[in-house]
């Protein structure tokens, strides 16, 4: 359970920030800037806020209004960066080591064990320089689970590391979450990484949650258009006008839908929920068929992304797996029928 | 041609230039004089004090340097800029003004009632202080802005105190630019003239270091002894940079 509910400026940076998630694997996204990573050390108690309250578990970190501030070391979290993490003068035992000496524990755990859990056998007597960046975040981690926090925050902690590296450590740290039961707290610029990661997602755009709750609504239902942007939604239109079983845009097009809500501002829909027509078939049936031109092919490596375009000029930008390019013989300059299905039109509002 | 290759060019001109004047005095030098040294009782009061008052004002540069540095290193105010910039006073003004600007202050009525600094080896040991401190503060401040605090704050949430976190992490990583600044405040106090000639007065015997004896003696024209005395000192010097820097070994290396 973490409820948070503060308010600090850095220099010209206002972060305003309120939420309360409650699954243990949560992910903290928004693009690089948007004071995430700042909201993470806030929790750690690296700075304070300006006003409100950190509730991790129902241990209260932080609170203006109760005069609670407790010290870095008595919140009992795992942090871990995306660098600068080991301590480059000990070795990686002594460096796994290092919080329990600290703390004054027993390694009940064991750190053969755990080194063998981690895949870190043969790199304990070495220094952080002699082994690889994924070997480094593995030890990091070790040594953070060994104290048992109650909380672990990865700041962005996988991104500089090749992406088979980078998933494999993902799968880890959700694998440890589960075995050691404890919540993870993951922040991540990367949309794919939130998606598989976490169960609750939280939204951060310029210093303010946009948006929280869990994964499934936020990213295929989002509420705010600023979501929507987040989250990839390639088609944001803006509405200009409600009727009874359809809308009109503001660039034209009419879409024929279903539960629309007329508080929304916008309507969005993802590349991939676009569909293309095959000629050669019965199409009669299908919904808000648009007649387009391909205007350009972007190959994006396990996804194409179309372009297509209207008589009007507008653009309307499609996904599809490699394979339909060569099935489907399209070519840039060729005509194409797209199908919008009534129900990937997601009403967002401002 | 390479970049490299030319400003190799300017490296080795200066290296010549180097060479050839220690090579020189080191020919020059009558053998005889330099064993001569041993039993002069003059230069090896001078040595005496010369290590005496040095060792004193590096341990003074070492605790008000470091945390001085570390200060200047974290802190990103006016006033962390202010002060550092007061810090470069004493390196770009002659020590011979330091120590003109000392004995002024050490002359003064409050002070003087106080404690008499004036041809004292305290008061040589101040002089050295004030010319060669900003050295241990620049070469600490460096040291430390190299580490992360990143290494503390990850200490810290693995249970170490705030000082514990720091000692471990940042001051151990720290320590080898730390040191070598502490090694040239050393090396700056032990040849130290102006300042400590100012303050010190240069007596023989009781306020003269290293350089003013080799002075002494060049003004009464034993040019000889005077030779001889340099030339002991370029030894000197290297022995102990050689054997400080082997002493503390250097530890295991940043990522």
């Amino acid at each position: 359970m973490i409820e948070i509910a503060i308010e600090k400026r850095l220099g010209k940076f206002d972060l305003s920030v309120n939420f309360s998630v409650n699954k243990s694997k949560c992910v903290i996204f928004g693009s690089s800037g948007s004071g995430k990573s700042s909201l993470l050390k806030m929790i750690a108690g690296f700075y304070n806020p300006d006003y409100g309250s950190i509730k991790i578990n129902d241990r209260i970190f932080f609170s203006s209004e109760k005069k609670i501030n407790l010290s870095i070391q008595r919140r009992n979290v795992g942090y871990l960066p995306q660098e600068y993490t080991l301590f480059p003068n000990m070795t990686i035992k002594e460096n796994i080591e290092y919080g329990i000496k600290k703390r004054k524990l027993k390694d009940k755990m064991g750190i053969e064990n755990l080194a063998e859990r981690f895949n870190i056998v043969n790199c304990l007597d070495r220094y952080p320089y002699e082994i690889s960046g994924g070997q480094k975040q593995r030890a990091a981690l070790a040594r953070a689970l060994i104290v048992k926090p109650d909380i672990l925050l990865l700041d962005e902690p996988f991104s500089a590391l090749d992406k088979p590296i980078r998933e494999e450590l993902r799968e880890l740290v959700a694998d440890v979450a589960k075995t050691f039961s404890i919540p993870v707290l993951f922040v991540t610029h990367d949309l794919e990484e939130a998606f598989v990661f976490g169960e609750e997602i939280v939204i951060i755009k310029d210093g303010r949650v946009v948006e929280f709750g869990d994964k499934e609504a936020v990213f295929e239902n989002p509420r705010f258009v600023d979501t929507a942007q987040l989250v990839d939604f390639g088609n944001i239109w803006k509405i200009k006008g409600f009727f009874d079983n359809y809308i009109e845009l503001e660039n034209g097009l009419k879409l024929t839908c279903e539960n629309i809500d007329k508080s929304a501002k916008y309507c969005c829909i993802k590349p991939e929920n676009v569909m293309i027509l095959r000629k050669d078939t019965d199409i009669s049936d299908k919904e808000n068929k648009i007649e387009t031109v391909i205007e350009k092919i972007n190959f994006r490596g396990r996804y194409i992304n179309l372009v297509a375009k209207t008589d009007d000029g507008v653009l309307i930008y499609v996904n599809i797996p490699p394979h339909i390019l060569g099935k489907m013989s399209l070519d840039e300059g060729k005509n194409i029928i797209i199908s919008v299905k009534k129900e990937s039109i997601v009403f967002c509002r401002e | 041609m390479k970049l490299t290759r030319i400003s190799l060019i300017f490296a080795f001109v200066l290296s010549v230039f180097i060479l050839s004047i220690i090579i020189y005095g080191f020919v020059e030098v009558n053998p005889r004089y330099v064993l001569a040294l041993l039993r002069d009782r003059e230069f090896l009061n001078a040595v005496f004090f010369g290590v005496k008052t040095s060792v004193i004002a590096t341990l003074f540069s070492a605790i008000f340097g470091i945390p001085s540095g570390f200060f200047l290193a974290r802190s990103d105010t006016f006033i962390s800029k202010l002060i550092d910039s007061f810090f470069d006073i004493p390196l770009i003004i002659p020590p011979l003004v330091v120590g003109a600007l000392l004995l002024t202050f050490f002359n003064a009525p409050f002070v003087k009632t106080f404690y008499s600094f004036i041809f004292t080896a305290s008061g040589a040991t101040v002089a050295q202080f004030f010319v060669a401190f900003p050295f241990s503060v620049k070469a600490s401040k460096n040291a430390f802005e190299l580490i992360s605090p990143t290494y503390e704050r990850i200490a810290m949430t693995l249970g170490a105190s705030n000082i514990a976190s720091f000692y471990d992490t940042t001051f151990k990583l720290a320590f080898n630019g730390i040191l070598s600044g502490l090694v040239l405040t050393w090396l700056r106090s032990l040849g130290e003239f102006g300042a400590t000639l100012m303050v010190g007065g240069g007596i023989s015997f009781k306020t003269a270091n290293i350089p003013i004896n080799i002075y002494l003696k060049m003004t009464e024209g034993d040019f000889d002894k005077g030779l001889a005395a340099s030339v002991f000192v370029v030894i000197l010097s290297f022995v102990m940079v050689v054997f400080i820097k082997s002493f503390f070994k250097k530890p295991k290396n940043l990522e």
